[in-house]
């Protein structure tokens, strides 16, 4: 099916040009003209749209930080990678009242923040993220930014009580 | 690092969920193969970012405000589905920023997207 699809792409532009055009075309050319993407699972569209960005987006925060980064000792654990970010945030804040992950801290989180913030709002994380979950890496970054006050202000109270006990917490 | 979460977010809002909604509403009933106009919309806001990434700071901006514009030669079939879609992407937006959030005593519920749509173009809103 796809490659039907990709055959009548092709056909489809040879004959929309002038005779002999595709013809003086290098190969070059030619892929350029009539790449196709295909999918045949419409929800990783999605992914593949976020991909290249997130190549983008490390080799941009590499140029930014990567002097600074030195400057932090490596078992501070901070990393460039936005998605071992999300991916650790996801497991530490993530509440669901049917499924816990072991290590995560989600409920203590909201507890602390009924506690000490009682007229906030939460942007809870209903799922945990082991990589693999569809949309995650924008989802949870979305999390981040609307609690990223919370956030702190929590991971800060913490550290302050156990040190670097965890290092998904010190990561964070 | 703030400001790339940022974008992430601002991503998730104006590409991700509306993609979301285009691929998973029974109402438009979207197959891979009914996705041109999706894509097509969103390959236009990629060019437009690449030429000028401020574009993507717009809070009004609808990436995919032509999805569901019938071309001057469709079937009326075709003009009927691609006024459906128009119509239900519509509905589904305003259902979307209507959607509410309880603060953390329950003493208030507030539109939750709309407030992080707020905050994600204008940091100061909390």
């Amino acid at each position: 099916m796809v490659e039907l699809v990709r055959e009548s792409v092709v056909m489809s532009y040879k004959e929309s040009l002038a005779p002999g055009v595709w013809e003086g075309m290098s190969e070059e050319e030619r892929d350029g003209a009539v790449r196709a993407h295909a999918v045949v699972c419409h929800n990783h569209l999605r992914s593949t749209m976020l991909r290249q960005g997130i190549k983008e987006e490390l080799s941009f925060l590499k140029e930014a930080l990567a002097e600074a980064l030195e400057e932090l000792s490596p078992e501070e654990h901070v990393t460039l990678h936005v998605d071992g970010i999300c991916r650790a945030a996801a497991k530490k804040f993530f509440f669901s009242a049917s499924n816990m992950y072991a290590k995560g801290k989600g409920a203590t989180f909201l507890a602390w923040c009924i506690a000490n913030h009682s007229k906030c709002i939460v942007n809870v994380l209903p799922q945990a993220d082991l990589g693999t979950r569809l949309d995650s890496s924008t989802d949870v970054a979305l999390a981040l930014y609307m609690n990223r006050k919370l956030y702190l202000e929590w991971l800060e109270v913490r550290l302050a009580g156990m040190g670097a006990e965890s290092k998904l917490e010190t990561c964070l | 690092m703030l400001t790339v979460i940022r974008a992430r977010a601002v991503l998730h809002l104006k590409v991700v969920r509306p993609m979301q909604f285009f691929t998973n509403s029974k109402e438009v009933g979207y197959s891979p193969a009914d996705m041109g106009p999706v894509a097509d919309s969103l390959y236009e806001l990629l060019c437009d970012l690449e030429a000028d990434g401020s574009k993507g700071m717009d809070i009004g901006l609808d990436v995919f405000k032509a999805v569901g514009d019938s071309p001057e030669d469709a079937s009326p079939e075709q003009r009927a589905k691609d006024q459906t879609t128009k119509e239900a992407y519509k509905s589904w937006k305003l259902d979307y920023l209507k959607r509410q959030g309880q603060c953390t005593d329950a003493s208030a519920k507030v539109p939750m997207w709309q407030l992080a749509v707020a905050g994600m173009f204008d940091p100061g809103v909390r």
